[in-house]
C-alpha cells in the first residue's frame, strides 16, 4: 500500500484514482488542478494539509485507517468534513441517482415493473439516509460541538442522538441489497447506458458511505463518548 | 446451438409441436413435451416452456424457477410482464429472436446456486409480508432455528439481507403480489 504524500502532484492522484475527485469537491477543489502538489494546493486553499492527506489516503485505500492520527484533529475539523460529505450526498449523489433512475424508467420500452420496484426501494433508502443526515447535523454534531466548547449542557442527549451514533448498518445493508438486485436479479428490457449510470452512482455512494462511516463511527463516536463523561460527572 | 435441456408443458398439441420444432430447427434443442408438471423433471431441466394455464396450475413449482421459465401467451395482457414470455401470434422470426435472447441470458447465468427451495420460498413470502421469525415458525410448524437457517440460506442465495430488499425481490418474482 503506497500512501499519498504531500509532495505528490494532485493531478497524479486523480489520474491514479479518478473517483477521488468526489472527495476533492468537498474541499472546494475542482477539476483543472494544474501541476500543483498537494502541499501547494492546501496552502492556496488554506486547508490543513495533514487532515487533507489522511482523508485522501483513507478514501483511496480501504485497508488504511489511522485512528491515532485522526484523533490528533479536533472534533470540529472532523465534523466540518462529515457535514461537507453529507451535503455532497444530499445535493449531488442522491439527485444524480434519482434523475438517472427516472430517465431509466421513462426509457424502458416495455414498462419494466422491476425497475419501478427498485426505484421505490431506492426512495426508501434515500429517505432513511436523509433522516440520518438530519439527525447527525441537528442533534449529534451540534451536541458534540457544544460539549467540545466546554459548554456545560446539563441536558441529556436525546434518544434520537444516541441512536444516531450507534453503529447501525441498516442503510448500508439496503444499499448493498440494491446493488445486488441490479447485478444479480434485474430482468426485462432497459437502456443499458442509463442502467450502468444508475448502478455506478449507487456503487460510488456505497463506497463513499462505507469510508465515511469509519470516520463517523470509529473517530467521532469515541470523541462523543469521551466528551459526555466529564459532562455527566458535572451533572 | 445451445447445450440445454428443455421441456414443454402446453395444453394443446399444435402449440407444443410448434415450439418443439422451433427449438430443434433454430437452436438444436431436443425438447420434451409433457402433459403435467412433474417435480423431478422440472427440477432437472434447464428451461421450461409453459402456457398460461399450466403456469397458473403449477405456479408453486414455476415461481422458484422463474428465471428459466418462458410463458407462451396468446393474448396481450400484463399478467406475465414480469415473466419471460413469447406471444404465439408473433411471426416466426420474432419468436426465434425472443427465444434466442432468453437462451443466451440463461446460458450466461449460473442459476442453480441461487434457486430457492419451495420451503425457502414460503419463508421468503412470510418475511416479505412482515411476519416475525416466531410467527413464521408457528405458521409453518417449524422451529425458530429452522426459520433462521432458511433466512440465512435465502440471504446467501439471493445476496439480499434487508427485509425491504427481500420484499422487493418477492414482488419482482411474483412471490408476493
Amino acid at each position: 500500500m503506497v500512501l499519498i504524500d504531500k509532495d505528490k502532484k494532485l493531478s497524479d492522484v486523480i489520474l491514479e484514482d479518478p473517483s477521488i475527485v468526489t472527495v476533492l469537491n468537498r474541499f472546494n477543489i475542482f477539476l483543472g488542478v494544474g501541476d500543483k502538489t498537494i502541499r501547494q494546493m492546501c496552502n492556496e486553499k488554506k486547508l490543513n494539509t495533514d487532515f487533507f492527506l489522511i482523508i485522501l489516503n483513507t478514501f483511496s485505500n480501504e485497508e488504511y485507517f489511522p485512528e491515532k492520527l485522526f484523533k490528533n484533529f479536533d472534533a470540529k475539523t472532523i465534523i466540518d468534513y462529515l457535514n461537507c460529505t453529507n451535503n455532497y450526498y444530499l445535493h449531488f449523489i442522491i439527485p444524480n441517482i434519482e434523475s438517472h433512475f427516472n430517465l431509466l424508467i421513462k426509457r424502458s420500452t416495455d414498462n419494466n415493473t422491476n425497475l419501478e420496484l427498485l426505484y421505490k426501494f431506492f426512495l426508501e433508502v434515500k429517505s432513511e439516509l436523509i433522516n440520518r443526515i438530519k439527525t447527525d447535523s441537528n442533534e449529534l454534531f451540534t451536541k458534540i460541538i457544544s460539549l467540545n466548547s466546554n459548554f456545560i449542557d446539563t441536558n441529556e442527549p436525546s434518544d434520537e442522538a444516541l441512536r444516531s451514533i450507534s453503529v447501525d448498518n441498516a442503510i448500508e445493508d439496503k444499499i448493498n441489497d440494491l446493488v445486488n438486485m441490479f447485478v444479480i436479479h434485474l430482468s426485462g428490457n432497459y437502456d443499458t447506458n442509463l442502467c450502468l449510470a444508475v448502478l455506478f452512482a449507487i456503487i460510488n455512494l456505497k463506497k463513499d458511505i462505507c469510508q465515511n462511516n469509519r470516520i463517523r463511527n470509529k473517530i467521532l463516536m469515541p470523541i462523543y463518548q469521551y466528551l459526555l463523561k466529564p459532562n455527566q460527572d458535572n451533572v | 446451438m445451445f447445450d440445454l435441456s428443455a421441456i414443454i408443458i402446453v395444453q394443446d398439441t399444435l402449440r407444443a409441436s410448434g415450439i418443439k420444432q422451433i427449438l430443434k430447427s433454430s437452436f438444436g434443442i431436443d425438447a420434451r413435451i409433457i402433459h403435467s408438471a412433474i417435480v423431478n423433471e422440472i427440477a432437472e431441466c434447464d428451461i421450461i416452456f409453459a402456457d398460461e394455464y399450466n403456469c397458473m396450475a403449477f405456479l408453486d413449482l414455476l415461481i422458484p424457477r422463474k428465471n428459466r421459465t418462458v410463458i407462451i401467451t396468446n393474448i396481450d395482457n400484463d399478467s406475465y410482464i414480469s415473466w419471460q414470455h413469447i406471444n404465439c401470434y408473433d411471426n416466426e422470426n420474432t419468436i426465434v429472436e425472443t427465444i434466442a435472447a432468453i437462451l443466451k441470458k440463461l446460458s450466461q447465468t449460473n442459476m442453480p446456486q441461487m434457486e430457492l427451495s419451495a420451503r425457502e420460498i414460503e419463508v421468503l413470502r412470510l418475511v416479505a409480508q412482515g411476519f416475525t421469525n416466531k410467527e413464521i415458525a408457528d405458521n409453518l410448524s417449524i422451529s425458530i432455528n429452522t426459520v433462521l437457517s432458511h433466512r440465512k440460506n435465502i440471504t446467501a442465495k439471493l445476496g439480499i439481507k434487508s427485509v425491504s430488499g427481500l420484499c422487493v425481490y418477492a414482488m419482482m418474482n411474483g412471490i408476493l403480489a
